[in-house]
């Protein structure tokens, strides 16, 4: 018997719209043959598509929670409407007559057990992974361009800084446009987005004043990432095994992909893991020309709070999974860090749930800061690093919410030591607002996660809440 | 650590980026700020780093091999890592207690869920407004975070998002947001406030009357209109309501009659009869209209009546009597919806003096606003009047096109059959299809009028039954006819050998009856002549045919020939009644249908396959077709 929900299927599509679609596809009627296996682990059916023949989805939950789904319809969303349509056709009773597995579906079914066979044979002979074999040649005339493109890269930014922001023109934007272009040739693509996130400052017509605040601080970034990128690079081609520095996020700047194998092997991956989402939020990067899906984590062992990242670009957006909030509890297999210090991405391939319970809520707020000054020197601490997140996410326990006179929120601890929060640039929405529509009693001895930012021009460290814990209630202000 | 020095540097720094590095050599303001680095730096080894740093900037040539723009950006980094380690968190001034709305929603749904419905809401461009109503009528509003896009909605430029805004999603979250709008409602504000204030008043009910008031008192002008109109059923504030009829801002004083009408107050009635007579005379005319006091009714038509009685001694003066014309019709226009015995008498002298008023004046709106007062009336007195007036018509509009549109309407109301025959068939005499002259072009209209009266055409819900059981239900174009009892009756028999004459083939179909040979033979010749089953008119002919009482078989014959004939190709949609006949067709026609079936696409194929299946019999599915 297949065990499925509405809500599981609703988290395999890749999207809204095919979730909507699918759903169509049932209302409509278009399935001409719904069908199920005898031994009751395989749907499949037949679907009316737009062409003169029939599509034919099916979903094998061989594996009960990872079904492997296929369909003859072209399209590259995977699942697609199709298989959508039939689970759900499945989840609203709707009659699913038992039948043998057509041929060409069981071929297909056959190999791949074959496949998964040979695995766990492979598995069970201990066979190791034979480590990557490096081309150190390769790798040496690699770093030399990218060192090479370091160069050019200062040799840019040097000249805009000479010649002066104020003196940028549709012209000059134009110029840096091409040097984004050049950083890919030179395998720079972290120096690629934070190239183009100057360009679109620059370009862009909002408020000049601030518009340039932000424009320095990207061209220190820049000069630290310059400066460190060179060292890093140096130091790496002296290094007779060429290693990946996995102890600092530079190898992320200079354009490095972290493999999942590769970071096993630095001793990044954890076993076992429950981890619960605190927020999400989804963004479009136009400097990364990527969707990204941003979640907040918290681990349960040790009460870090983590970030999955998930990237999309423009380019195959419609293509790829669109994360979604979660609010049960994920139970993660093997977890695996990325480089990095607070607020580190973390990535994980499989994982099962649980439902949230009052203990877990209790030990979120449990684990949550009781001193302003401590956490803010923490962030103060990595803010200090020109290569750190701007944006650090912490939980603070919260005393009490009050007004100040310029008509903000101000929270404190018990210690009476305030927090000034404001909506900050890094988010586009406004989450403030909604604290207006709490009762006062919520608004005192609660829990917030929140998402601070340095503003220079100002010289105040502001935060911005994303997650609001009363009670056993976790309120998401974001998603 | 001295903050506000490291701001005034960071001032500094900003500057010189943006002015360009080559000017910071020997730059006075950062010459000036040197020394204070210098001696803080004598404690604290950072404030050192950072005048070397400054002194790297002023003095190019000091530091060998760097140019100015790297000593900046070395500057830069430095200087930002300090300021980033000095953020300010504490608020400046007393702390106040947070005032609150509290609304109990909870944050229920995942972003995948609310994302399009909000991204809706704050975007601009088309198909959002189905989104956004899909998203109501869902359920997906009742969350904490849509509170806060809902409310901005209010100001979307596309009006209609508005509405639904105000007029229902936020209506739906109760009393419980009133707080939240009365706090952001602003009297002084523009359109966007008028829509809060009818969302608090819809909310508030008489708990918000004050607030309601004091904004018609003394808000914006949109927001005075529309408080005057939400307090326009509260009896209490006529006092009120009769001032700001004569405010002086247009709007205002029209939002005040349009409130006055609501009620039937002899004060209210002096005052919209007083704007009437006065210079308002425009702007009350809607309130006028609206008002259901009798009193009002009666004296618009005491001096309406003595106005038409003073014609007679103005007749000769050209001037006056256009002066009186404008103010009829001002009094007709309000009248035009009331209904009152005084009324009827006053327009039944109007009809009886139709010489006067028509023939001399040309007043022809008067009599026609009189006319269809009567048609409204179910009287033996009306009916008569009526008829006198028709016959009166007849000959006013011999000439005119009215003649054969309007008038010949009448005609069929109120004349017998026979007479309308003999009144009109001379029109037909003129008849020429291509020609444009006035004779032809007033037969042409004569035969679209009967149409109109005889034929109704409209797209109305048809049970598609070729279809799945849920897409039964669809919106097709359909002919209906006047039943051949009614026409018997109301027509006379006369007409078909006319339209047969004139080769009119529809309304030859609809006056079609048994026993007139001639109009079988020639619907059949049209229909051989024409058998596709694109064009409309095979579907009319065939329906002509079954008002002749031909024989089941042959017109099913017909039918099955048109089918077959090689011109009938291209189409995709069988309209119903023909659809109907092919349904009928006996089980041993399949054969012929299957031959044809490929000229059919899209719906038209599947309405064959359906014909095809039910002549095999319920059991057999299509594909064996």
């Amino acid at each position: 018997m297949i065990d499925i929900t509405e809500v599981f299927i609703d988290t395999l599509a890749p999207n809204s719209a095919a979730i909507k679609n699918g759903q169509g596809l049932v209302k409509k009627r278009r399935f001409v043959q719904l069908n199920q296996s005898e031994d009751g682990v395989v749907l499949f059916g037949e679907c009316g598509g737009s062409g003169s023949s029939n599509y034919y989805p099916s979903a094998d939950f061989v594996v009960s929670d990872k079904p492997v789904m296929r369909c003859t319809c072209p399209s590259r969303q995977l699942p697609c409407k199709h298989v959508l349509g039939l689970l759900y056709a499945y989840v609203g009773k709707e009659n699913f007559v038992s039948a043998t597995i057509p041929e060409d579906l069981a071929v297909k079914r056959e190999k791949m057990s074959k496949r998964e066979e040979r695995k766990s044979e492979l598995a069970a002979e201990g066979a190791t992974v034979k480590p990557k074999k490096v081309n150190k040649s390769a790798l040496k005339k690699k770093i030399g361009a990218q060192l090479e493109g370091l160069a050019v890269l200062e040799k840019l930014t040097q000249s805009l800084i000479r010649a002066g922001l104020g003196t940028i023109d549709a012209k000059g934007v134009k110029d840096i446009q091409v040097h984004v272009k050049m950083m890919g040739n030179y395998y720079l693509t972290g120096a690629q987005i934070e190239l183009r996130r100057l360009a679109l400052l620059l370009s862009s017509s909002d408020n000049r004043e601030k518009t340039y605040s932000l424009a320095i601080e990207q061209l220190t970034r820049i000069h630290a990432f310059i400066k460190k990128g060179r060292a890093h690079l140096t130091l790496k081609l002296e290094d007779p095994d060429m290693s990946l520095n996995h102890e600092s996020t530079i190898e992320e700047w200079l354009g490095h992909a972290w493999q999942l194998t590769e970071l096993k092997e630095c001793g990044l991956m954890s076993s076992d893991v429950e981890l619960i989402q605190l927020s999400f939020l989804s963004y479009d990067d136009a400097a990364r020309q990527e969707y990204v899906d941003l979640g907040y984590w918290i681990e349960k062992s040790t009460g870090d709070i983590h970030r999955t990242l998930q990237y999309r670009p423009y380019k195959a957006a419609k293509y790829i999974h669109e994360e979604d909030s979660f609010t049960d509890v994920a139970l993660i297999p093997s977890l695996y860090r990325y480089p990095g210090d607070r607020n580190r991405r973390v990535r994980f391939e499989s994982m099962s749930t649980r439902p949230l319970t009052n203990q877990d809520v209790e030990w979120i707020v449990s684990k949550a800061s009781y001193s302003f000054s401590e956490s803010f020197k923490q962030i103060k601490n990595q803010l200090k690093n020109p290569l750190a997140d701007k944006n650090p996410v912490m939980l603070l326990h919260v005393n009490k919410i009050s007004k100040s006179q310029q008509d903000q929120f101000v929270i404190t601890d018990e210690s009476g030591q305030h927090l000034v929060l404001d909506q900050i640039v890094a988010l586009e929405q406004n989450t403030l607002p909604l604290l207006q529509y709490f009762a006062l009693e919520e608004l005192s001895d609660t829990t917030m996660l929140l998402m601070f930012e340095h503003q220079l021009d100002t010289g105040r460290l502001k935060a911005q809440p994303l997650t609001l814990i009363k009670g056993m209630d976790m309120i998401r202000l974001l998603y | 650590m001295s903050t506000a020095l490291l701001q005034e540097l960071h001032q500094e720094v900003k500057r010189l980026y943006i002015a360009g590095s080559e000017l910071a050599a020997e730059d006075f303001r950062l010459k000036r700020l040197l020394p204070q680095f210098q001696q803080l730096g004598e404690r604290a080894p950072i404030f050192k780093r950072l005048g070397e740093g400054v002194v790297a900037v002023i003095e190019p040539n000091s530091s060998e091999g760097s140019s100015s723009a790297q000593s900046l950006q070395e500057l830069s980094v430095l200087l930002s890592s300090v300021l980033y380690t000095q953020g300010a968190t504490s608020p400046d001034g007393e702390l106040l207690e947070v005032e609150v709305h509290p609304v109990r929603l909870p944050t229920q749904f995942s972003y995948r869920k609310l994302s399009a419905v909000q991204t809706a809401l704050k975007t601009r461009g088309g198909g959002r407004y189905e989104i956004i109503k899909e998203a109501f009528e869902t359920g997906l509003f009742q969350d904490l975070r849509m509170i806060h896009p809902a409310l901005a909605a209010l100001q979307d430029p596309y009006v209609e998002i508005a509405e639904l805004v105000m007029k229902q999603i936020l209506p739906a979250y109760g009393p419980q947001i009133l707080p939240i709008l009365i706090d952001q409602f602003d009297p002084a504000g523009g359109i966007v406030e008028t829509r809060k204030l009818y969302v608090i008043a819809v909310l508030g009910g008489d708990s918000v009357q004050d607030l309601i008031y004091q904004a018609a008192d003394s808000g914006s002008e949109d927001v005075r209109s529309m408080a005057i109109s939400l307090l326009a059923s509260q009896g209490q504030y006529e006092v009120e309501l009769l001032a700001w009829s004569t405010d002086k801002k247009k709007k205002i004083r029209e939002a005040a009659y349009n409130a006055l009408a609501k009620s039937d107050s002899a004060n209210a009635v002096n005052r919209l009869h007083e704007a009437f007579t006065g210079k308002d005379s425009e702007l009350v005319v809607p309130a006028m209209r609206q008002c259901q006091a009798q009193e009002l009714t009666k004296r618009l038509v005491e001096e309406l009546s003595d106005m038409l009685q003073t014609v007679p001694e103005i007749m000769g003066d050209t001037k006056k009597k256009d002066g009186l014309w404008i103010r009829v019709v001002q009094y007709l226009r309000v009248l035009s919806y009331k209904c009152s015995p005084e009324l009827e008498k006053l327009y039944f002298n109007v009809l009886e003096q139709y010489p006067l008023y028509m023939n001399q004046l040309k007043w022809n709106s008067l009599i026609e606003e009189a006319n269809s007062y009567f048609r409204q009336l179910d009287s033996m007195e009306a009916k008569r009047i009526l008829q006198q007036t028709l016959e009166r018509d007849l000959v006013y509009y011999r000439n005119n096109r009215r003649y054969v549109n309007d008038v010949f309407k009448d005609a069929y109301l109120y004349l017998s059959p026979e007479r309308v025959y003999e009144q009109y068939v001379e029109v037909l005499k003129h008849y020429a299809p291509s020609s444009t002259n006035h004779a032809s072009s007033m037969a042409q209209q004569l035969l679209r009028t009967i149409s109109e009266v005889v034929v109704q055409r409209y797209h109305g819900t048809y049970n598609a039954v070729w279809n799945s059981p849920v897409d039964q239900i669809q919106y097709m174009y359909k002919v209906e006819m006047q039943p051949p009892e009614v026409l018997a009756i109301q027509w006379d028999s006369r007409w078909l050998d006319a339209f047969i004459e004139l080769d009119q083939y529809e309304l030859v179909s609809a006056f079609a009856r048994p026993g007139h040979a001639k109009a079988m033979q020639y619907l059949l010749r049209k229909l051989t002549d024409n058998p596709e089953f694109r064009n409309r008119f095979s579907n009319i002919l065939l329906m002509g045919l079954a008002r002749t009482g031909v024989g089941k078989q042959r017109l099913q014959e017909a039918l099955l020939v048109a089918l077959e004939d090689d011109r009938n190709t291209e189409c995709r949609l069988i309209e119903p009644y023909t659809f109907e006949q092919l349904c009928q067709l006996p089980a041993s026609s399949a054969s012929r249908i299957i031959t044809v079936l490929p000229r059919f696409s899209e719906v038209a194929e599947e309405q064959l396959e359906y014909v095809i299946r039910l002549m095999q019999g319920p059991s057999n599915p299509i594909e064996e077709v």
